[in-house]
C-alpha cells in the first residue's frame, strides 16, 4: 500500500475506533444517573483541560496587547500616585490648590535605540498626536531615560542619558543636598553626581534620585546606588553612581508632561 | 444468601468469555475487529441485562487492540494467516501472553466503567488485575483443553 493510504487507513479505524466508543458511552451515560454523572464530570475535566490550554495559547498570542494595556494602566496610576504624593500633609484647601501641580503619563514603546556612541537617542513610537511635546522628560521605573528633542505626528526622539549634552538634577534619598547626574561615557550604568557640598555624609549603596527641581522628570524616581566619592577642589563632592536602569533592555518608557510646565517656565524666562 | 450470591457471581462469568470471542474472531485488521467486537459486546449487554454499553465500550477497546497485540506476540509465527496460530504451533507462553494482554485490554476499560460510582483507584486497579488473572486462567484452560488439537 502507498503511504498515503496507508494513512488513510490508519485514520479510518481511529475513527471507527471513536465513534464505536462513543456510542458505547453514551449508552452507559444513559443508563443510570450515577454513570452519567461520573461521565459528565469526567468529560467536564477533559473540556475543562483543553479549555485551559486553548486559553493559554490565546493568552500567549494576545501578550503584546496585554502588555500595551498593562503599560497605559500603569501610567495611569503613576499619574495618581504623582497626584496623590503632591497632597500628603497637605490640608484641604492646599490640596484643592496644589493637586494640579503634577505629573501625567504617556506610555510609549522606544523602537530604536542606539547605545555606541557618545551621543546616544532613542526613537519611542508616541509623537504629537498623542500629546508629545519638545522638553518632555522619559523615565522608567528604574530611572531617567532622556529628553524629548525632536517630535513627529507619531513617533519622538529622545536625547538618551547615555549622551554628553544630558544632565539630571538628582538628590541623596533622605537627604536635600543635590546636584547634577551625567554620563561618565564610560559604561552604560556609571554617571557622575556632580558638585555634592563636601560636608554631605554619604554612604556606598545609597540612593540617588531625581530630585524633582524641574518641570522635566517628577521628583523621587530611583537613578542609581552611590559606588564611590571624591572631593574636587577641597569644595564639593563627586559620587560615582551605578544605574539602576539596564540601558540595553530598554522597551516601554513613560514620557512626562508637568501639567503646569508652561507657566512655571513663564516665570523662569 | 451466600449460595445466591454464589450463583449470582457464576452468572456473571460469561463477562469472561467476552475477551474470549473477540480474541478468536477470525479476521485480520482492526475495523473489522473492531465492528464485530462492538456488536458482541452490545449482545452481551442486551442479553445479560447490564448496563448498556458496558460490555461494548470494553469489547470495542479489545477488538481495536487485537491486532496490535496479535502482531507483537506472533508476528514471526503469524504469517498471513487470519486465525490464531495454535498452543501447540507458537508455544503456550505467548497464547498466555495473548489471553492475558486481552483480558487486561478489555477489563482495562470494563471495571472503571462498572465501578465509577465510589471506589478507590487502588480498588480499581486491583479489581482490573483480579479480573484479568482469573478469566485469563478460564480461558487458557478452555483453550487448551477445547481448542489445542484444532492443528
Amino acid at each position: 500500500m502507498r503511504p498515503r493510504a496507508v494513512l488513510l487507513a490508519k485514520l479510518s479505524t481511529l475513527l471507527l475506533f471513536i465513534a464505536l466508543e462513543s456510542i458505547s458511552i453514551a449508552m452507559v451515560a444513559g443508563s443510570g444517573v450515577i454513570h452519567r454523572y461520573k461521565i459528565m464530570r469526567v468529560m467536564l475535566d477533559v473540556r475543562a483541560f483543553f479549555w485551559e490550554k486553548g486559553e493559554n495559547f490565546k493568552g500567549y498570542l494576545s501578550l503584546a496587547e496585554s502588555n500595551a494595556a498593562l503599560h497605559q494602566e500603569n501610567a495611569e496610576l503613576r499619574w495618581q500616585l504623582s497626584r496623590y504624593e503632591s497632597m500628603i500633609d497637605l490640608s484641604d484647601e492646599m490640596q484643592d490648590t496644589l493637586s494640579a501641580g503634577t505629573f501625567s503619563y504617556i506610555p510609549a514603546l522606544i523602537v530604536n535605540n542606539t547605545l555606541g556612541s557618545q551621543h546616544n537617542y532613542m526613537i519611542a513610537k508616541k509623537g504629537e498626536a498623542d500629546g508629545v511635546e519638545v522638553g518632555m522628560g522619559v523615565v522608567t521605573q528604574n530611572g531617567a531615560i532622556g529628553i524629548v528633542d525632536a517630535v513627529s505626528r507619531h513617533y519622538c526622539r529622545i536625547i538618551s542619558f547615555l549622551n554628553y549634552n544630558q544632565k539630571v538634577s538628582a538628590k541623596l534619598v533622605n537627604s536635600e543636598y543635590f546636584g547634577t547626574l551625567a554620563w561618565t561615557g564610560l559604561g552604560s550604568r556609571h554617571a557622575v553626581l556632580e558638585q555634592v557640598p563636601v560636608y554631605t555624609t554619604v554612604a556606598e549603596g545609597d540612593t540617588i534620585c531625581t530630585s524633582g527641581f524641574s518641570t522635566v522628570f517628577p521628583p523621587n524616581i530611583p537613578l542609581g546606588t552611590v559606588a564611590s566619592e571624591k572631593i574636587v577642589d577641597g569644595s564639593y563632592k563627586n559620587l560615582n553612581v551605578t544605574l539602576f536602569q539596564d540601558f540595553k533592555a530598554i522597551r516601554y518608557v513613560y514620557i512626562t508632561r508637568h501639567n503646569d510646565a508652561q507657566e512655571i517656565n513663564t516665570l523662569k524666562d | 444468601m451466600i449460595i445466591a450470591g454464589s450463583l449470582d457471581s457464576i452468572a456473571l462469568l460469561y463477562i469472561c468469555f467476552i475477551p474470549s470471542l473477540v480474541m478468536l474472531l477470525p479476521f485480520k485488521g482492526s475495523a473489522l475487529s473492531m465492528i464485530f467486537a462492538f456488536l458482541i459486546g452490545l449482545a452481551a449487554d442486551i442479553l445479560g441485562g447490564n448496563i448498556l454499553g458496558l460490555n461494548a465500550a470494553a469489547a470495542t477497546l479489545a477488538g481495536a487492540l487485537r491486532e496490535p497485540i496479535l502482531n507483537l506476540i506472533f508476528d514471526k509465527d503469524r504469517g498471513d494467516v487470519e486465525t490464531l496460530p495454535s498452543i501447540a504451533e507458537s508455544g503456550a507462553a505467548k497464547h498466555i501472553t495473548y489471553i492475558a494482554a486481552m483480558h487486561l485490554a478489555f477489563f482495562a476499560l470494563y471495571t472503571p466503567l462498572d465501578l465509577m460510582t465510589n471506589r478507590s483507584a487502588l480498588f480499581i486497579i486491583a479489581s482490573i488485575l483480579i479480573n484479568t488473572i482469573v478469566c485469563s486462567a478460564l480461558a487458557f484452560f478452555l483453550d487448551y483443553t477445547f481448542l489445542s488439537k484444532r492443528s
